[in-house]
């Protein structure tokens, strides 16, 4: 990132020394607006790879807006990694001199809500010049499955979801809709790019909550269906808010509706000056109404539905003030750790010293277990206490790890 | 389905069209760090409005012909673009200092081009079985097949080295974890640097491990890459055809590594470079000289190149009849054929499979074209390995950075690439192996990422998969024929080479 700034400075002070020149000749006024781009060069970051969404609406809006800032250079960065955040952050902390724009995944909205790892970003305070795209999100459930309909899932056995990784997107919608809404949803993690559809293909994954537009092709060949959409105008999908009651529920589908329907942005470092951003924003305004990018993103099978500046920007807002409630439990699904298991009552059997106990679950099974001597807390009567010190008959309270080798992580006894 | 051919041959734009994709191809091939992905992303502007067989033929030979130039690198200087090339290296570099540039060029490009056209012929014949075989890998099997794979390190790190090899294997293994963990969330050995959360970069660690130790020990070194004397008979087309000839002679491990080229690339999840690795170690595995192999051999060039080059028609099915892209290029490659109006999907063969047929041509004779071509260049090419190392070496240090900074565009990586070069050379100065390290990062993160998701679907009941039962028996043989070769004494005195 220093490298990109230093040649970023470099290059403001050559454009600095060369508007010295026409500066002499032209007013000062001149300086604002459309004139201000011309002989520029933008930077427009596309936080991926290339191929893809991302890149191909990226490289179509930086097109499009060099034709709408005549003089100007747009030259596409792709700046890919750790889930849309190295690039966000470099649109972030580039100059706000409106010569550097981006695009990424707004998925980066849960992040923000919780504070993950990794931010250096307020996305309430971003330069927003657009949105190209709204990204409804549907259940897609594979052919060969019984689960015909919404309510065929919610009273199916347990069925296994896939999701890229633990705190991605579409870990994030698929774990707070599957314990909002209690679904018999199994997520197994780990599926990137289009694995999951393979997965689905193979049969050891039922269903996927993912984007409509990259799961239309998949359907059409028949090997899927869709049974609830949250977002978009299709008629063809009952929409998921109207099928369920439950309030916490209801707010998590309208968290979800509010990030899909912002898609495909674009935007810049905070405090643009106004007349250069509104410049931009009426460039791309330009750009998304123009019948040739229209056309090529229609080909791609990437329809345009676009929103501008203020607007979006107070979508953005919108999306982020969630109750604390919502918050909480967007935390829940993303809090890692596997909860432990609870049992009250007598030790049964201590052996070995207090290397082995048994002890009665809530359900009355009997649990044997080995204490460790390092990560297991033992409390006697409220002192700190160790294994030799439990005897069996002593009434305790033990949290332990609900599976594996069951291993307690306290000991409370009186 | 020999009209499309008679078409396509008989079409000057079309040959206009592939000559351009070949050359786009080659130069991408050539250059450190640039994958055939970017060069179709860079390309698709160019095809909007391109009528659909002439768009998709350019787009397909430039993608297909990638891995034939990658290999001139790897040969010449020690130089791998990527992970596959890295396994070309081990063997093609050595020959290169024994003055034998020439012929592993020859072999390994005429590899190449017979792997490309086996891989379409693979790809014509596995249409009509491609579902049931397809669908039968899952997650269980990818993570044998990595196994497999890993376990080959034993097998190259055959005689003394044994300890030394599994080590290293290990060790790159070990770095294969870092980054964030999908099934936790946690982020492992890379703490807040954004920059390894999606895992070490590849690229960095092959150039790191291979091109710049090689470098600097020609510096220390002095004098040229071949280590015999400048004689001129050693670049001759004679001696590139004497290469070309090894290809033929070789033909059965020709066929093999092309086969499973192929079947690693139509299935989607494992990823091109455990063709080229698992392919080398089958190589190794199945010589009757294992010991040759890292000082030189020939099969050692050869089954990692037809591996590279099948492997193109193997992934190119998944991704036209059921619309699911085996790896990141080919996703791409799929953006550009919706572009051009093409609908992959299972109503391709019904609807239109004298495209597809043309397409399968466009493979073979794609390749036929580049390898024509580079054919016709090596000898020039292999000149420069006579070259004096102090001019070559600030060159390739260049390339080697520049690679390193363009495959993500981070210049952390630069700071990697400086520490792991530094691992790099003392491995070399110490005698240590390299070849088994890219394999524990190349395989070590496939066989975790699929064990935890096949832990996660089937528990462990997951090895009693019929295909897993297989795969289980072939990694116990793979061990006890490395234990068996291992109690044997080796008779043949060791020479100094890249791999030992």
């Amino acid at each position: 990132m220093d490298k990109m700034t230093s040649r970023t400075a470099l290059r403001i002070g050559l454009t600095a020394v060369a508007l010295a020149g026409i500066a002499a000749a032209t007013p000062a006024a001149a300086q604002s607006g459309k004139d201000f781009f011309k002989g520029k060069t933008v930077t427009y970051i596309v936080a991926t790879a290339p191929g893809g969404g991302y890149d191909l609406y990226g490289r179509l809006v930086a097109e499009a807006m060099q034709k709408y800032l005549p003089g100007s250079t747009f030259v596409v960065r792709n700046m890919p990694g750790a889930g849309h955040l190295i690039g966000t952050n470099a649109i972030y902390a580039s100059r706000a001199d409106g010569l550097t724009l981006g695009t990424f995944n707004t998925g980066l909205i849960y992040n923000q809500l919780v504070g993950l790892d990794g931010i250096r970003f307020d996305l309430t305070k971003m330069s927003w010049i657009g949105k190209a795209a709204s990204d409804p999100r549907v259940f897609v459930i594979s052919q060969s499955s019984p689960i015909k309909t919404f309510e065929d899932l919610r009273k199916s056995p347990q069925v296994n979801f896939a999701a890229s990784g633990i705190g991605s997107a579409s870990y994030v919608e698929t774990k707070i809709l599957a314990d909002a809404l209690n679904l018999p949803i199994k997520i197994i993690n780990g599926y990137n790019g289009t694995e999951d559809m393979m997965a689905m293909r193979r049969g050891e994954i039922i269903g996927i909550i993912g984007s409509r537009s990259s799961f239309d092709d998949f359907k059409q060949n028949g090997y899927g269906h869709y049974i609830a959409q949250i977002g978009g105008n299709d008629k063809d999908v009952p929409q998921l808010a109207s099928m369920i009651t439950d309030p916490d529920g209801k707010a998590l589908v309208a968290l979800i509706q509010s990030q899909g329907d912002i898609a495909r942005v674009t935007a810049g470092p905070p405090n643009i000056p106004a007349d250069r951003l509104a410049t931009l924003v009426g460039a791309y305004k330009s750009a998304m109404e123009d019948k040739d990018l229209q056309e090529r993103a229609a080909k791609g099978g990437r329809p345009v539905e676009a929103a501008y500046g203020a607007d979006v920007a107070k979508m953005i807002q919108a999306a982020l003030q969630q109750p604390p409630k919502t918050i909480a439990l967007l935390k829940a699904a993303l809090e890692t750790t596997v909860s432990m298991a609870k049992a009250t009552g007598p030790l049964l059997e201590v052996a070995d010293k207090g290397r082995k106990i048994t002890f009665a679950a809530t359900d009355g099974k009997k649990i044997t277990t080995e204490p460790s001597g390092s990560r297991t807390k033992i409390l006697i009567a409220g002192k700190e206490g160790k294994r030799e010190d439990l005897k069996a008959g002593l009434n305790c309270e033990i949290t332990y790890k609900p599976d594996g080798d069951m291993e307690p992580s306290n000991i409370d006894c009186k | 389905m020999f009209s499309s051919l008679f078409t396509l041959v008989t079409t000057g734009h079309l040959m206009f069209l592939m000559c351009i994709g070949v050359l786009i191809g080659i130069f991408v091939g050539i250059t450190p760090g640039i994958g055939g992905r970017l060069s179709i992303a860079l390309a698709i502007p160019f095809v909007f409005g391109m009528d659909m067989v002439a768009g998709a033929v350019l787009l397909l030979t430039m993608h297909a012909v990638n891995g034939t130039s990658g290999q001139i690198s790897s040969i010449m200087f020690g130089v791998p673009g990527d992970g596959d090339d890295a396994a070309t290296t081990i063997d093609g570099y050595p020959m290169a200092k024994k003055g034998e540039a020439g012929r592993a060029l020859g072999a390994s490009m005429t590899a190449s081009g017979v792997g490309g056209i086996i891989g379409a012929i693979v790809f014509a014949i596995m249409i009509p079985v491609l579902e049931p075989v397809v669908l039968s890998f899952s997650p269980a099997e990818f993570f044998l097949l990595a196994l497999l794979g890993i376990t080959f390190i034993a097998v190259l790190a055959g005689g003394k080295d044994f300890l030394k090899g599994i080590i290293v294997g290990f060790y790159g293994m070990m770095l294969a974890t870092i980054g964030m963990d999908s099934s936790t969330g946690t982020s492992r050995y890379a703490g807040d640097f954004l920059f390894l959360w999606d895992g070490l970069s590849l690229v960095t660690a092959v150039l790191a491990l291979f091109a710049v130790p090689e470098m600097i020990a020609l510096a220390v070194k002095g004098g040229s890459i071949a280590a015999v004397g400048d004689s001129k008979v050693r670049f001759t087309y004679k001696q590139i055809f004497s290469g070309v000839m090894e290809v033929p002679r070789h033909w059965w491990l020709t066929l093999r590594t092309s086969i499973i080229g192929a079947c690693i690339g139509m299935i989607p999840g494992l990823g091109g470079s455990a063709a080229a690795w698992i392919c080398y170690g089958h190589a190794v595995q199945t010589s009757k000289t294992p010991e040759r192999f890292g000082k030189g051999a020939v099969e050692g060039v050869i089954a990692p190149e037809t591996a590279s080059n099948a492997k193109e028609g193997g992934s190119l099915l998944p991704t036209l009849f059921f619309g699911i892209p085996g790896s990141s290029g080919m996703a791409v490659l799929m953006g550009a054929f919706l572009i051009l109006g093409i609908q992959p999907g299972p109503t391709l063969i019904t609807n239109n499979m004298s495209l597809v047929w043309t397409l399968i041509w466009a493979l073979v004779v794609g390749n036929i074209i580049a390898v024509g071509f580079l054919l016709f260049v090596a000898r020039w090419v292999a000149v420069l390995t006579f070259v004096k190392g102090t001019l070559i070496v600030p060159f390739i240090l260049v390339m080697t950075v520049f690679g390193t900074y363009i495959n993500e565009g981070q210049w952390e990586n630069l700071i990697i690439l400086v520490v792991l070069s530094a691992i790099g050379y003392g491995l070399l100065r110490f005698g240590w192996p390299r070849a088994p390290f890219v394999i524990g990062l190349v395989l070590g993160h496939i066989a975790e990422e699929s064990l935890n998701k096949a832990m996660a679907l089937w528990g462990m009941s997951f090895f009693t998969r019929p295909l897993s039962m297989v795969l289980i028996g072939l990694i116990v043989l793979t061990i006890g024929y490395a234990i068996y070769k291992n109690r044997k004494p080796s008779h043949v005195p060791s020479e100094t080479s890249l791999y030992e």
